[in-house]
C-alpha cells in the first residue's frame, strides 16, 4: 500500500471509529490507537483497546491493517447499511444569467428543429445522483465506480455536473433548518418503474464508456490471439494439404487430418471465446437526492407544425447548464433530434433507422419495436 | 446439391417420439437431424412445432430447417413468429433473415442487413442459434456469399445476354427453383473444403481452401444491480438519512475497496503455514497481470511451484474469477496436492481416489474442484466427460508428461475447455526442443507457428536439444514462461547428512513381525479394498512399535471377522516390554543431550509409548501432535526452543512453525511415502537453517521399513537430495499408484523368495527415474539459464 493510501485508510478508520463513539488517538508511525465501545468491539471482533497500523512499519503491538486484510470488510460491517442514502437541501445564491441565449447555443444542438427561449426564472429542482459499482470479469478483472445523475424535473442526465453537485452536497453543513419555499413547485417523485427504466437505459452506455480502454485492450488481445490461432491452423492445414497433393496413396488419412485441423481450429476459437467472455455486474452503492435552486430556462421547440415547451436548468452549484434531456436513453450529449409525433427530444441514436426496414422512428414513442416492420428496438 | 422442394415427404431416418411429453428427446433428435443436414428438415420439425407452437427453440429450428430446405418464405414466417414473442440474444434473427432474403434473391436487402450489423456480429451470433456449431461453416458461407454478392454488384458491369457466363446467382431475378438450388450449393463448396467426390478438382489447387477467419467482437452485457427497485424505493422515500458524515464515510470506504488491485495479493493473509518468498509473490503477480493466467511455471525444484500455483488458484477464487477448477497430476502426487490445497489454502478438492468416480463419473467430474491423476483422466470413458466441462482453471503438475503431442496426455489437455492454464514442470525439456514446443502450444497455440516452422526456425539440424535462434526463442518464451532459479533468488540451504541404524530385533519381535506378514498376506488375498487399507495400516504399525501393533490388531479384530491367530498375535505383541528401537533412541539422546532433537513418529500409540519411555528414562520432552490447539502448539514449540531439548511429534510436528534452531531429526518409524519423509526433513531443512542437518533413521532388520530405507537411501541417496527433488523423481515414474501402494504390493503379493526381486525392481525403477531427472535437469539449466526469473 502506498503511503498516500495508508494515510487515507488511517484517516477513514479514525473518522469511522470516532463517529461510532470510540476514542481515537494517532499513533506513530501511520497508526492509531482506539478505545472501542462494546458494540464496536463486537462488530470488529476487536478488544476494547486496539492498536492498528496502516503503513509499512507497524507501531509497537499494532495489528496490520491493509487493503487486502479483512479489516476493510470489518469496517464495512460496522457501517452496515448506514450512509447509503442521503437527502440534502442546499441553498445558494442564484445569480442572474446575463446571456442565457449563448448558454443554450453552446449547450443544445437540435438537428431537425428550431427553438426559442421563452423565459428564464428561478426555480427549485431535485437531482437524483446514483453511485454504482461495476465489476467486469474476463481473464482480467476491473472494478470501478460510476455516477449517474438525473434532474427529476425534466429528466436531464446531469453526469457532467455530478462531481460539483456531490461536492456541494457533502461540503456544506447539514442544513436541517433549510426549508424549501412553499412555492418552489418541486418536481414530483418519479415512480419506481420509471426510475428503473431510466437506470436500465442509462447504465450500459456509461459502463461501456468507463471500460472503454479495458475493452479496447481486451479486443486487441483477442484479435491478436485469433490471428495467431488462424495463422497456426492455416499453416497446419496447408502442410496437410501439400502432403495430400504429393501422396497418391493414403490420401484418406490426410483428408481426415484436414478435417481434424478444422475441428481443432473451431475448438480453439471457442476456447478464446470462453477466455474473453466478459461478465459485467453492477451494484447500487449510494444514492443522493439533492434539492437546490436553479435558473430554469424555458424553451419553445418547433418542429414542422408542432411545438413543445421544454425546460433546461442552470445549476448554481456547478455553474453550468445541464445537458438537454434525452427521453429515450438518458445520455448526456448535447445533440438532439425531435420526433414528429410527440416532439420527443432524443439522441441521434434514438431516432436512427430501423436495422431491418430502414425507417427512422422515435425510440421514445416506440420503445419496443419498429412501427413499420416490427423489428425489435 | 439439388433438392426438389416439391418432393413428397419422406419419413425421417430416425423415428421421433410421438408423445408430446418427450419434448427434450424430440429436440435432441431434431438437432441431430438438422445439424447433420439430413434431407426434409422442415417436414421433420413441423410435427414438433405443431405440438409446441410457441417453443422458441423449435421456432428457430423451423427457420433453419426452412433455409436448409431452401424454403425461405416459410423460414421468414417462422422467424416473424419468433421475433413477435421473443427478444433475440444478439442479432441471430438478422442472420437468419439475411440468409432467407438472399435465398429469395433479395440480395440488396440481405447485403443491407449484413452491412448494418456487420459480418462479424452476424457470425458471432451463430452460437445463439440451435445447431449453430454444427452448421457454422454453412452460415459463414452464406454471409460471405452475401458480402461478395454485394461487392460484385457494386463493381460489376451488367452483361446483357440471356445465357450468361455469370452464374445464375448473380443475376437479379425472381426466385426460382434452379437459382435457389444454385445459391444453396455454392456456399457448401466454398466452406466445406475438399471432399472425396471433389478429389480431382481439389487436387489441382495449389493451396488449401482457407479456414474461416473469425472476428469476435466482445459483447458487453451489463447485469443490473440486484433488487434495484427496492433500493431505488429506499433511496427516494421521504425522510431518508440526512447524516452526510456517514454518507462520506461510506463513499470513502467504497473508494478504498477499489484500490485493491493485482499489485497486492488478496490470498496472502489467507494462507496457513506457508512462508511465502518474494520471488513466489512476484511470480503470482506476473501470472495474474502479465500472462493472464496462462503460463508454464518452470522453477527449479524445491522453490515452491506448488505454492505458486496454489496462490494463483486462491487469488482467482477470492476475486471471483474462477469457480470450476481441475488439477491433473501424476498418481503419486494426488494425495499430496489434496492435502496442500486443504491445509495451506483452505481449498477442499475431490480426488480421483473417491468412490464417486466409479459410481457416477459424470457427477464426479462436474464437481467444482477436482484433483485427478492424469492417467485416470485420459481414459476414454472419462476424457469424453472432461471435454464437455468448461473449466475456469486447469493446473497440470509435472507437465513434462505432456511433452509429446501424439500422446493421450497431451490430447487430453489440448481438448479441455479452459480459460486459465498453469503447467508446472521443473524440467520442461527432456530430450528435444520439440517437447518445449508442444508444451507452449498448449498455452498459446501458434506461438511458434507449426512444428515444421519451429524446427526450421529454432532447431539446429541434427541436434534436437540445441536451439538455433536462442534469443528470438527466449523472447517468445518470456510471454508464457517463468523460471526461478536457486542462484538468482538467493536460496541457499546447508547440506543434510543421513545415518540409518539397522537394529536387530529380539527373537520375539522378529517372530511376531513374520507372523503378522503371513496373516496380512492371507487376508489380503481374500480381502476387499477397505480391508487392504487396514492391512497396510497394520503392517505400518508393526514397523513402528509393538504397542502400536497390538492396539492396531485389536481394532482390526473388532472391525473384521478374523481367525484366532490374530488374537494370539495381539497378545504376543502386547507382551513385548522393550523394543530395540527404544534402546537405540535412548542411546542417541544421550549423545549431546543438550542439543535440540526432533523425534518423529507416524502413530499416536507410538507417541504415547515413547512419552512413557522418556519419562522412565528421565529425558525431559515436549509433545506435539495434530490434535493440540494452536496456542498449545505454540507453547510446545516455545518450551522446545527455550527449556527442553527433545520434541516428540507426529507428522504434523512443527508444521508452520519456525524450528530452524534445531538441526537433528530422528525418524523413529518411517512413513512409506518418501514425500512424507521429505516433509519431516523439511521442518528443519529449510530457508533460515544455518547448520548442517543430521537425520537418523531407525529401522529394524527384516521389516518393510528397512527395505524402503534401502531403496531410498542406497538407490537414490534421497536424504542428501536437494529439497523437492524427490517429488520430481517420483513424478518421473509413470506408475499409476502411490509409492506406498507399490511397496505394499511388493511386500504382500510376493512369496518370501520373490520379495527381494520385487523390491529390487522397484528400487531400479526409482533409480532410473532419478537418472532421467538428473539428465533433464542439466539440459534445462543449459537451455534456459537464468533468463526467466519472475523478479
Amino acid at each position: 500500500m502506498s503511503p498516500a493510501s495508508a494515510s487515507r485508510y488511517r484517516d477513514f478508520a479514525a473518522r469511522l471509529l470516532e463517529h461510532d463513539g470510540a476514542l481515537v488517538e494517532p499513533l506513530d508511525p501511520e497508526g492509531l490507537e482506539a478505545m472501542l465501545p462494546a458494540s464496536v468491539q463486537h462488530t470488529l471482533h476487536a478488544p476494547e483497546l486496539v492498536r492498528l497500523g496502516f503503513g509499512a512499519e507497524l507501531p509497537p503491538e499494532a495489528q496490520r491493517v491493509s487493503l487486502e486484510s479483512d479489516w476493510l470488510d470489518r469496517f464495512g460491517q460496522l457501517l452496515d447499511e448506514r450512509g447509503r442514502w442521503l437527502q440534502r437541501v442546499v441553498e445558494v445564491p442564484l445569480p442572474v444569467l446575463s446571456q442565457p441565449e449563448r448558454l443554450i447555443e453552446h449547450g443544445l444542438v437540435l438537428q431537425n428543429a428550431i427553438y426559442r427561449l421563452s423565459r428564464v426564472a428561478p426555480a427549485w429542482t431535485r437531482y437524483l445522483i446514483l453511485l454504482l459499482r461495476y465489476t467486469a470479469i474476463s481473464d482480467e478483472k476491473r472494478v470501478g465506480m460510476l455516477t449517474c445523475g438525473l434532474n427529476l424535473a425534466n429528466g436531464s442526465a446531469v453526469d457532467p455536473l455530478v462531481d460539483a453537485l456531490l461536492s456541494a452536497a457533502l461540503s456544506t453543513e447539514d442544513t436541517a433548518g433549510t426549508n424549501v419555499p412553499a412555492d418552489a413547485h418541486l418536481p414530483p417523485d418519479w415512480p419506481t418503474p420509471r426510475l428503473h427504466s431510466a437506470v436500465t437505459r442509462a447504465l450500459p452506455a456509461r459502463v461501456q464508456a468507463h471500460l472503454h480502454l479495458f475493452l479496447q485492450g481486451m479486443q486487441r488481445r483477442l484479435d491478436r490471439d485469433l490471428e495467431r490461432v488462424h495463422a497456426y491452423y492455416t499453416g497446419l492445414r496447408q502442410e496437410a494439404w501439400q502432403r495430400l497433393q504429393r501422396q497418391h496413396t493414403d490420401s484418406a488419412r490426410e483428408r481426415l487430418r484436414l478435417e481434424a485441423v478444422e475441428r481443432e481450429y473451431q475448438a480453439k476459437v471457442a476456447d478464446l471465446r470462453q477466455k474473453y467472455d466478459l461478465r459485467v455486474t453492477t451494484g447500487l452503492e449510494q444514492a443522493l437526492i439533492l434539492t437546490s435552486p436553479v435558473q430554469r430556462l424555458e424553451l419553445t421547440i418547433k418542429r414542422r407544425k408542432g411545438e413543445r415547451r421544454v425546460t433546461l436548468d442552470w445549476s448554481p452549484l456547478a455553474r453550468r447548464l445541464e445537458p438537454p434531456p434525452c427521453e429515450w436513453s438518458y445520455t448526456a450529449e448535447i445533440t438532439r433530434v425531435v420526433c414528429d409525433d410527440a416532439l420527443h427530444l432524443v439522441s441521434p441514436a434514438g431516432h436512427a433507422p430501423c436495422a431491418q426496414c430502414g425507417k427512422n422512428y422515435c425510440r421514445a414513442c416506440q420503445p419496443r419495436r419498429c412501427p413499420k416492420c416490427g423489428q425489435a428496438s | 446439391m439439388a433438392m426438389d422442394t416439391n418432393a413428397p415427404s419422406i419419413v425421417p431416418s430416425q423415428p421421433l417420439p410421438s408423445a408430446p411429453d418427450d419434448l427434450a428427446v424430440w429436440k435432441t433428435k431434431l438437432f441431430a437431424h438438422i445439424g447433420g443436414r439430413q434431407p426434409n428438415a422442415l417436414q421433420t420439425v413441423l410435427p414438433a412445432l405443431q405440438a409446441y407452437p410457441t417453443d422458441p427453440e423449435l421456432l428457430l429450428l423451423a427457420v433453419i430447417a426452412g433455409l436448409l430446405d431452401e424454403r425461405p418464405e416459410q423460414s421468414l414466417r417462422y422467424l416473424q413468429r419468433f421475433t413477435k414473442r421473443y427478444v433475440p440474444f444478439t442479432v441471430e434473427d438478422q442472420l437468419l433473415r439475411a440468409i432467407a432474403l438472399a435465398q429469395r434473391g433479395m440480395w440488396a436487402q440481405a447485403a443491407h442487413l449484413v452491412k448494418q450489423h456487420g459480418a462479424y456480429a452476424l457470425n458471432s451470433a451463430i452460437q445463439h442459434v440451435p445447431c449453430g456449431w454444427q452448421l457454422m461453416s454453412w452460415f459463414h458461407g452464406w454471409v460471405r456469399k452475401i458480402e461478395r454478392e454485394a461487392q460484385r454488384r457494386h463493381t460489376a458491369v451488367p452483361v446483357a445476354t440471356k445465357k450468361s457466363a455469370v452464374p445464375a446467382a448473380t443475376r437479379p431475378r425472381k426466385a426460382s427453383k434452379t437459382s435457389l438450388v444454385a445459391a444453396a450449393t455454392v456456399p457448401a463448396l466454398l466452406t466445406e473444403g475438399p471432399t472425396a467426390a471433389d478429389g480431382k478438382a481439389v487436387a489441382s489447387e495449389a493451396n488449401a481452401p482457407p479456414l474461416p477467419r473469425y472476428n469476435i467482437q466482445l459483447p458487453l452485457a451489463v447485469q443490473l444491480p440486484e433488487a434495484l427497485d427496492t433500493q431505488l424505493a429506499l433511496a427516494t422515500q421521504p425522510g431518508s438519512d440526512t447524516d452526510s458524515a456517514l454518507f462520506c464515510l461510506r463513499h470513502e470506504w467504497t473508494q478504498l475497496r477499489l484500490l485493491q488491485g493485482f499489485d497486492e495479493l488478496l490470498c496472502l493473509p489467507t494462507l496457513h503455514g506457508v512462508e511465502t518468498y518474494w520471488y513466489q509473490v512476484e511470480a503470482v503477480r506476473k501470472v495474474l497481470k502479465q500472462f493472464h493466467g496462462r503460463v508454464l511455471l518452470a522453477d527449479e525444484v524445491g522453490l515452491g511451484k506448488t505454492i505458486e500455483a496454489g496462490m494463483v488458484l486462491k487469488e482467482y477464487l477470492l476475486r471471483g474469477m474462477a469457480e470450476h477448477i481441475l488439477i491433473l497430476t501424476p498418481a503419486t502426487l494426488v494425495g499430496q496436492w489434496q492435502e496442500e490445497m486443504a491445509t495451506k489454502f483452505d481449498v477442499l478438492c475431490a480426488t480421483s481416489y473417491e468412490a464417486l468416480l466409479r459410481q457416477d463419473p459424470s457427477a464426479f467430474w462436474a464437481q467444482p474442484r477436482v484433483i485427478a491423476s492424469i492417467a485416470t483422466a485420459r481414459r476414454p470413458e472419462h476424457r469424453e466427460l472432461l471435454s464437455s466441462q468448461q473449466y475456469d482453471l486447469v493446473i497440470v503438475d509435472e507437465a513434462h508428461h505432456l511433452k509429446n503431442r501424439a500422446t493421450a496426455n497431451w490430447q487430453l489437455v489440448n481438448t479441455l475447455q479452459k480459460r486459465f492454464l498453469l503447467l508446472l514442470s521443473a524440467t520442461p525439456v527432456q530430450n528435444s526442443l520439440v517437447e518445449l514446443y508442444n508444451l507452449l502450444t498448449l498455452l498459446k497455440p501458434g506461438i511458434f507457428k507449426t512444428e515444421k516452422e519451429f524446427r526450421a526456425s529454432y532447431m539446429t539440424s541434427g541436434k534436437s536439444r540445441l536451439p538455433a535462434n536462442r534469443e528470438r526463442m527466449r523472447d517468445l518464451m518470456r510471454d508464457v514462461m517463468i523460471r526461478n532459479t536457486r542462484s538468482l533468488v538467493d536460496v541457499h540451504l546447508p547440506p543434510r547428512h543421513a545415518t540409518t541404524l539397522r537394529l536387530e530385533p529380539s527373537a520375539e519381535e522378529a517372530a511376531c513381525y513374520q507372523e503378522l506378514t503371513r496373516l496380512v498376506r492371507e487376508e489380503h488375498q481374500h480381502g476387499s479394498t477397505p480391508q487392504r487399507l487396514a492391512l497396510r495400516h497394520l503392517l505400518s504399525a508393526a514397523g513402528s512399535h509393538a504397542t502400536t501393533a497390538a492396539a492396531t490388531i485389536e481394532r482390526y479384530r473388532t472391525a473384521h471377522h478374523v481367525r484366532q491367530g490374530w488374537r494370539t498375535l495381539q497378545t504376543r505383541y502386547a507382551a513385548i516390554q522393550q523394543t530395540s528401537k527404544e534402546h537405540a533412541l535412548c542411546d542417541l539422546l544421550e549423545r549431546n543431550p543438550d542439543e535440540h532433537k526432533m523425534v518423529f513418529v507416524h502413530h499416536r500409540e507410538t507417541l504415547a509409548r515413547l512419552a512413557q519411555v522418556m519419562q522412565q528414562e528421565g529425558h525431559p520432552y515436549v509433545l506435539f501432535e495434530g490434535g493440540m490447539s494452536g496456542p498449545e502448539k505454540d507453547a510446545a514449540v516455545e518450551r522446545f526452543r527455550t527449556d527442553v531439548p527433545l520434541l516428540l511429534c507426529t507428522e504434523s510436528g512443527g508444521e508452520g512453525r519456525n524450528l530452524q534452531f534445531c538441526n537433528t531429526l530422528v525418524n523413529f518409524d518411517l512413513p512409506w511415502n518418501p514425500m512424507t519423509i521429505e516433509q519431516r526433513i523439511g521442518r528443519l531443512h529449510r530457508i533460515g537453517q544455518r547448520r548442517d542437518v543430521f537425520i537418523f533413521n531407525l529401522a529394524v532388520r527384516g521389516t518393510l521399513e528397512e527395505e524402503i530405507l534401502s531403496i531410498l537411501d542406497e538407490k537414490i541417496n534421497m536424504f542428501e537430495l536437494v529439497v523437492g527433488e524427490i517429488d520430481a523423481i517420483l513424478g518421473e515414474m509413470s506408475e499409476e499408484q502411490d509409492f506406498d501402494e507399490l511397496v505394499f504390493t511388493a511386500w504382500v503379493e510376493t512369496t518370501e523368495a520373490e520379495r527381494p526381486a520385487a523390491l529390487s525392481a522397484l528400487g531400479e525403477r526409482l533409480a532410473e527415474a532419478k537418472g532421467q531427472y538428473e539428465a533433464v535437469k542439466a539440459l534445462d539449466e543449459a537451455l534456459f539459464g537464468e533468463e526467466f526469473v519472475a523478479g
